[in-house]
């Protein structure tokens, strides 16, 4: 059980952070009891579920859960959830039982409203609370509450930085994060308006906007609620690609943007890409819930033996580290690379010899008698699609040849 | 269940979600190999990682009419095909891992087959069918495919051949062998049973072509002093009253089988299934040299079948016109070797020994007895024009998807002389 290192350790907008793992606003951090056993587990803080001023109407719907598979196995989970049914006094309540069971953990709250008078009445409530951090979701799928329904305040450059400048104005030395989502036109400038609005930093990035699927008995979208259905917000691994987009986009345009990493990040190995692209930490939501608590073991023991492994003093040093490697496409250096075919490797299935004869150059010859493939460096472009294909690790590589 | 759980149960079957979840987990484990291997090694030809792929998508009414557009006997080869030697032995999977349970996934699929609709005969042209075996019916469904009309004689009272006559009931049921039995019907294709054709080309008077596939009948004789005893019975009459549940003399005997093959293994198996107190199986080689397959050997453990290696039987011994016991000779292996590449066995002198017994089945191979004048050529037809043959009597003693090939390709074959003949 790792659960704490000095490399571990690091500082967060003046937080201590025993391990960079943090439970994300969500079921997990929804019940007092269900908190406490997550922070008995071993994470570094949590945020609690989104909370909201008692005038807003929390109309939940059931079922909301449903995931797309691949299998048995669960590439992306979909809710159709909505902030927390507990109001700001509620929260205020357990920030101050929480703080005072768990001194050595981050308790943060997440807040949405829609007015200004109602974002700083959160913010100050939750000040008076004592409350490490507060996130501001500005991109719940199901919408932002007030007079756009439907419509996330982060898809709009000038709304968030309008709100996001409130939220601070009533925070003051309070760190504020703003929570966004990657579904918007130009990331860049999203970021950039909450940098402007004097915020701390941004957690990148909410659930996505999706539509899980039609049951095709019934051609009925899923979840089927009494027959009807709506868009849920996507979650889980399926986004993960996503997620590194858009840190990294955010991280390489302001070098000194505080980042909180979420969405779709399921284990050690995840964590480490989402840090190397720029995030300080790492948010877990939906891989709590599938696999619960004890995760935190794997996460920061993984992480842990990463750090020593390949000689990092600490979690921070990680931050941003692939970054200089990311570039644009023009950028990018060209060369001439073929396919090869490790012969001793290969086991004669041919399924590079289909992939390329139909999507790609037809630069493969096949050998029906010894079932071997063999490159065509005439036609060869060096692709790759045949080494996605390859089923044994080596049995095709690619090589430079100019 | 979900979506394509659902979509692969298409007849009411005894299927839990568990044996779902396999059939979806061992499908997406399939390479969809080029030129794939597994196809090249099923007599049958069945598209493999296509109805594997059908499987995977929940398709699994088009995976089964994959398979029985193949495979006429798609029922029965599911249950008792070799897997071992063929489809699965060439899986590119087993080279990385384990190979496909290929045999298991085909026979799930054949078992959730939907409705098939009847196909009726269209030109004037009629052949006739001698054996209505795994080469007989074979032939005739792809005849009545192509549009020609067969009528198929057989000399017992049973459609089938050796899957509905001798193998053991508990490696094929009833059940199974009906669901092709039923599928040959739809083709109108007429039965005659109970009807022996001595002379065949007599039926050149009402039919324009003859496939001969009245499969082997003969035992092939051991020359072992006393085997005229009534205790010593020939391999098939003893799988066929088995079969037929027709053996309660076998009750409580100790029982000696000769022999070393597949079907000496079903004869032992079955013994045991039907009571015998003891089987003990005589091989003149080790268990090494056995030409047998791996599920063979299994079904006759677990029944307690003894194999009694490097043993020759001498002499059945009788007493008062009762069999009572074997007289056995212990065997080596010296390093001449026989035709097969096996060494070959001699005796050692000296060391003679007798196993008591009530019951010897002797289950050595088996002849054709049925006109040995005319001459079977690889291509199907014979040394008389117009008559075709296929399936054991042709090539030996083969398995049941290798006659279903030899139906298939024997009526490829019948197709193309009637074409020439303008028939
Ligand atoms: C059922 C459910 C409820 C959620 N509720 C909230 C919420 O109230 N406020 C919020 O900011 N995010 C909420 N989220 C989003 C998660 O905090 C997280 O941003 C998102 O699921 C992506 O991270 P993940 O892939 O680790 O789950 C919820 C997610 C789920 C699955
Ligand atoms: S050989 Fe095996 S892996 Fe390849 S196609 Fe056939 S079943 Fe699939």
């Amino acid at each position: 059980m790792i659960l704490s290192s000095s490399r571990l350790r690091s500082r967060f907008l003046g937080v201590e952070l025993e391990n960079p793992f943090i439970l994300s606003a969500g079921p997990s951090t929804d019940e007092l009891d269900i908190t406490r056993a997550g922070l008995d587990a071993g994470w570094a803080g949590v945020i609690l579920k989104t909370t909201s001023l008692p005038t807003t109407d929390v109309d939940l719907v059931y079922p909301m859960m449903s995931s797309f598979n691949n299998g048995d196995d669960i590439l992306g989970m979909g809710n159709i959830d909505l902030i927390s049914i507990y109001h700001l006094e509620e929260i205020v309540k357990r920030i101050s039982i929480l703080k005072s069971e768990y001194p050595g953990k981050m308790i943060a709250a997440s807040i949405m409203s829609d007015s200004r008078e109602g974002w700083q009445t959160l913010v100050r409530a939750l000040k008076d609370a004592d409350v490490d951090l507060i996130e501001c979701s500005f991109s719940c799928p199901q919408g932002n509450v007030g007079e756009d329904p439907g419509k996330m305040l982060a898809q709009s450059v000038s709304a968030t930085e309008k709100v996001a400048g409130w939220v601070k104005e009533a925070a003051e030395e309070l760190p504020v994060l703003i929570k966004i989502t990657p579904q918007v036109t130009d990331i860049v400038a999203i970021a950039g308006a909450i940098l402007k609005s004097k915020c701390d930093g941004i957690t990148a990035s909410n659930s996505i906007p999706a539509l899980m699927g039609i049951d095709i008995d019934s051609l009925t979208p899923i979840p089927q609620v009494d027959g009807y259905s709506t868009y849920s917000g996507l979650s889980g691994g399926a986004i993960k690609p996503i997620t590194l987009r858009t840190i990294a986009e955010i991280s390489r345009n302001f070098t000194d943007a505080t980042i909180s990493g979420n969405g779709g990040i399921s284990n050690w190995r995840d964590s480490v890409e989402v840090l190397a692209v720029g995030a300080s930490n790492i948010q877990i939501c939906t891989a709590v819930m599938l696999h619960g608590f004890g995760i935190i073991e794997d996460l920061t023991s993984g992480l842990d033996n990463y750090l020593i492994e390949k000689g990092f003093n600490s979690v921070t040093e990680l931050v941003g580290k692939a970054l200089p490697k990311l570039v644009s496409h023009e950028q990018l250096p060209r060369h001439q690379v073929r396919s090869a075919v490790i012969k001793e490797k290969c086991i004669g299935c041919g399924r590079c010899y289909i992939s390329c004869r139909d999507g790609g150059h037809i630069a493969i010859k096949w050998d029906s008698v010894n079932r071997l493939p063999d490159i065509d460096e005439e036609k060869c472009v060096g692709c790759g699609l045949c080494l996605l294909v390859q089923p044994v690790d080596g049995c095709l590589s690619l090589k430079r040849v100019d | 269940m979900n979506m394509i759980q659902k979509n692969l149960i298409k007849k009411s079957a005894k299927l839990d979600i568990a044996d779902l979840k396999w059939i979806l987990h061992e499908s997406s484990n399939c390479l969809s190999c080029f030129e794939p291997p597994c196809q090249q090694n099923c007599p049958a030809e069945i598209p493999i990682p296509e109805f594997i792929r059908s499987l995977q998508s929940g398709n699994v009414g088009y995976a089964a009419k994959i398979i029985r557009d193949a495979n006429p006997l798609a029922a029965i080869c599911g249950a008792v095909c070799p897997e071992e030697v063929f489809c699965q032995s060439q899986c590119t999977r087993g080279k990385m891992d384990n190979p496909i349970r290929i045999r298991e996934l085909h026979s799930f699929a054949t078992s959730q087959e939907g409705y098939i609709p009847p196909v009726s005969a269209s030109s004037d042209a009629k052949v006739a069918i001698i054996g209505a075996g795994p080469a007989g019916l074979a032939c005739a469904t792809k005849l009545a495919e192509k549009g020609i009309k067969s009528v198929v004689y057989e000399k017992s009272k049973r459609i089938g051949g050796v899957p509905s006559s001798s193998i053991p009931e508990f490696r094929l049921s009833d059940e199974i062998i009906s669901l092709d039995i039923e599928y040959t019907k739809r083709f109108g294709i007429e039965f005659r049973l109970n009807t022996k054709i001595d002379d065949p080309e007599e039926l050149f008077d009402e039919f324009d072509a003859i496939f001969i596939a009245t499969g082997l009948a003969q035992p092939v004789e051991t020359q072992i002093p006393n085997s005229n005893l009534s205790q010593v019975i020939p391999s098939l009459d003893f799988l066929e009253k088995a079969r037929a549940s027709n053996i309660n003399e076998i009750k409580t005997k100790r029982v000696v089988i000769v022999g070393g093959g597949n079907v000496s293994l079903d004869v032992a198996a079955s013994a045991m299934e039907h009571g015998a107190s003891e089987v003990i199986l005589l091989y003149r080689r080790g268990l090494a040299e056995m030409r047998v397959w791996q599920s063979e050997l299994d079904a006759a453990f677990k029944r307690s079948v003894v194999i009694s290696y490097l043993t020759a039987p001498v002499r059945y011994i009788e007493e008062s016109g009762r069999l009572t016991g074997v007289e056995c000779i212990r065997t080596r292996l010296t390093s001449e070797r026989d035709t097969s590449g096996r060494r070959k066995p001699e005796s050692i002198p000296g060391t003679e020994f007798v196993i008591p017994a009530d019951i010897v089945i002797e289950a050595i191979g088996l002849n054709s007895d049925y006109k040995r004048e005319i001459t079977a050529f690889p291509d199907y037809t014979t040394s008389i024009q117009g008559i075709f043959s296929g399936g054991d009597w042709a090539k030996g003693e083969g398995t049941i998807v290798e006659a279903v090939r030899d139906g298939k390709s024997a009526a490829e074959a019948i197709c193309n002389y009637l074409r020439v003949k303008k028939i």
